[in-house]
């Protein structure tokens, strides 16, 4: 692989469409994809109707699922005691995603035979990589998929090689963005005052300072030579770990390995706070309540922040959760925020001119309109239609969600098969990403501490004191 | 890429599968035998939580703890506002 293969940003790629208003680009497919697949997802469970009790289902469920959890043997994860077997619902995927992929990868200049030969091998590594992460120790530590469905292709592309017919379908931006639009329906805003004022404050007044302040820190004081890969580093510590890494990583074009990097570091950290923090709390004498806030503003990862707070007991688990789905759906405005900066400050010439609105309008990730969308049609959905929150919980936990992550699990797949190791190592240069993690992290730990101190224990105690009977 | 490169990749790739084989058809399993990771693992069902959860949305627990909080928000209103 040459160097210039290694370090392609997750940027679009000119397609046979180009020129074409709204087919013009990878970005716009990834939005016509996902937005379809939102659609047709939508329309499933309006048609199948509503139960006696309100409830909804989903039809598509069987259809649509990934390898479960296992203990000491991996068909487990296919074949589930008492369950209907993951066979068809991985077959499913499989179908939907080489027609949906397929239909782009056409637009896109390629052959369809060539590029659905190819994606099948990516999806059986991708199958491969969520029955390593469904180990139940290896799940109960928060080693995400998308370690192992990274490690999968890097394991193939570092030995082997990555065969020539696999690469018409490693199409790391095309997942990435076609994923978060899906992801954008689970952005429901309607949700962000479940904790009130102290939740706004933990989650969406700290977590943009300490984003700003350590990307300033990277940029300014380490002058760490990629602006893209400090941002990443940045939001995923900041944020919500890898969700928010893949969002800001499209948003500012970062290099594969770049993202790769991020979510390296911030899952090894993210293991050792999950493990700390609470034993750390329960040593400091602090309340469940406060605890529970400052692991869930802190600790990268959703998953560990649930798995870390239920250590400390109920009313932990639900504060931390909670502040963490706060965080969560901060992703989109974090995602459009950074994708504005970059276009109109980072990309721009040095003592240039400020670029025009066209210009702007030209180089702006478009699929973040998509993103942006689907998070504020849902969340009409959710709140404004009478049975929303039935029928948005039924299309996304019967399908959308599954099909996100399993887009998410092909593009680390790509990622990996398009990475050789040693490129990975020069972005350690000088240690800074590390150290850029750790100070970013400090100053994330102490702000938030003392904001959820502020809320809970100063400003709202009555807020706690409620929470905690 | 040549015969000698070809036969090393695929002696690595062989190396690589059967380390994995080992740690997770062995070794991984042995561990989860262990007091400290079952009560770990059954802690974790109990609670509807999903530990590798990318999203909120991932977590089977997550409408059950919310409407936990706006039940607390229901009993007293003021106390968040």
């Amino acid at each position: 692989m040459s160097d210039s293969e290694a370090s392609d940003p997750l940027e679009v790629e000119k397609p046979q469409t180009a020129g074409i208003p709204l087919l013009g680009s990878e970005d716009w497919w990834a939005i016509w994809i996902g937005g379809a697949l939102l659609g047709l997802c939508l329309l499933a469970v309006v048609l199948a109707g509503v139960s006696a009790d309100g409830s909804r289902s989903n039809p598509l469920k069987p259809w649509l699922t990934k390898p479960g959890s296992w203990s000491s043997n991996p068909l487990d994860s296919l074949f589930v005691e008492g369950k209907p077997n993951a066979i068809p619902g991985l077959f499913g995927v499989l179908v939907v995603s080489t027609v949906a992929f397929g239909i782009g990868a056409v637009a896109m200049g390629k052959k369809f035979t060539s590029f659905a030969v190819g994606f099948c091998f990516v999806f059986l590594l991708a199958v491969l990589a969520y029955i390593l992460a469904g180990q139940n120790v290896i799940k109960s530590y928060n080693l995400e998929y998308a370690m192992w469905a990274l490690a999968m292709g890097l394991l193939v592309s570092n030995t082997i090689g990555t065969p020539d017919w696999v690469k018409p379908a490693a199409r790391t931006e095309f997942f990435i963005k076609t994923g978060l639009v899906l992801l954008g329906a689970e952005v429901l805003f309607n949700r962000l005052l479940t904790l009130g004022v102290p939740g706004i404050f933990v989650a969406w007044v700290v977590t943009p300072i300490v984003l700003v302040t350590t990307f300033w820190f990277g940029q300014k004081i380490l002058r760490i030579d990629s602006p893209s890969l400090n941002m990443v580093i940045s939001a995923d510590m900041s944020v919500c770990g890898v969700s928010a890494a893949i969002a800001t990583a499209a948003a500012c074009k970062a290099k594969k390995e770049e993202l790769s990097l991020a979510i390296g570091m911030s899952l090894s950290f993210t293991v050792v706070m999950m493990v700390l923090m609470p034993v750390a709390i329960k040593a400091m004498g602090i309340s469940q309540v406060l605890g529970g806030a400052w692991m869930g503003g802190t600790i990268d990862a959703t998953g560990a922040v649930a798995a870390a707070g239920s250590m400390l007991g109920e009313e932990a688990l639900q504060v931390a959760a909670t502040v963490k789905m706060i965080q969560n759906i901060l992703i989109g405005v974090v995602a459009f925020f950074v994708a504005v900066f970059w276009v109109v400050y980072i990309e721009r010439e040095k003592d240039g001119p400020k670029p025009k609105v066209s210009e702007i309008w030209k180089r702006f990730p478009k699929f973040i309109l998509g993103f942006i969308v689907a998070s504020i049609l849902f969340s009409w959905l959710y709140g404004a239609v009478e049975g929303g929150p039935a029928l948005v919980d039924a299309v996304i936990d019967g399908s959308t969600k599954t099909l996100r992550g399993w887009f998410f699990c092909l593009a680390f797949v790509s990622i990996g098969l398009e990475t050789n190791f040693k490129e990975l190592a020069k972005y350690f240069k000088g240690g800074k990403p590390l150290i850029l993690y750790v100070v970013g992290q400090s100053f994330n730990l102490c702000l938030t501490l003392f904001m959820a101190w502020l809320m809970f224990e100063k400003v709202f105690p009555q807020a706690a004191a409620t929470l905690g009977k | 890429m040549s015969r000698k490169t070809r036969i090393a990749g695929w002696g690595k790739l062989s190396l690589a599968l059967m380390a994995i084989v080992i740690l997770w058809g062995v070794v991984l399993p042995r561990l989860e035998r262990s007091s400290e990771v079952q009560a770990r693992i059954k802690h974790l069902d109990k609670h509807g939580i999903d530990p590798a959860a990318m999203f909120y949305t991932d977590h089977e627990g997550m409408t059950r703890w919310e409407a936990n909080i706006h039940e607390a928000q229901r009993r007293d209103p003021a106390a968040f506002w």
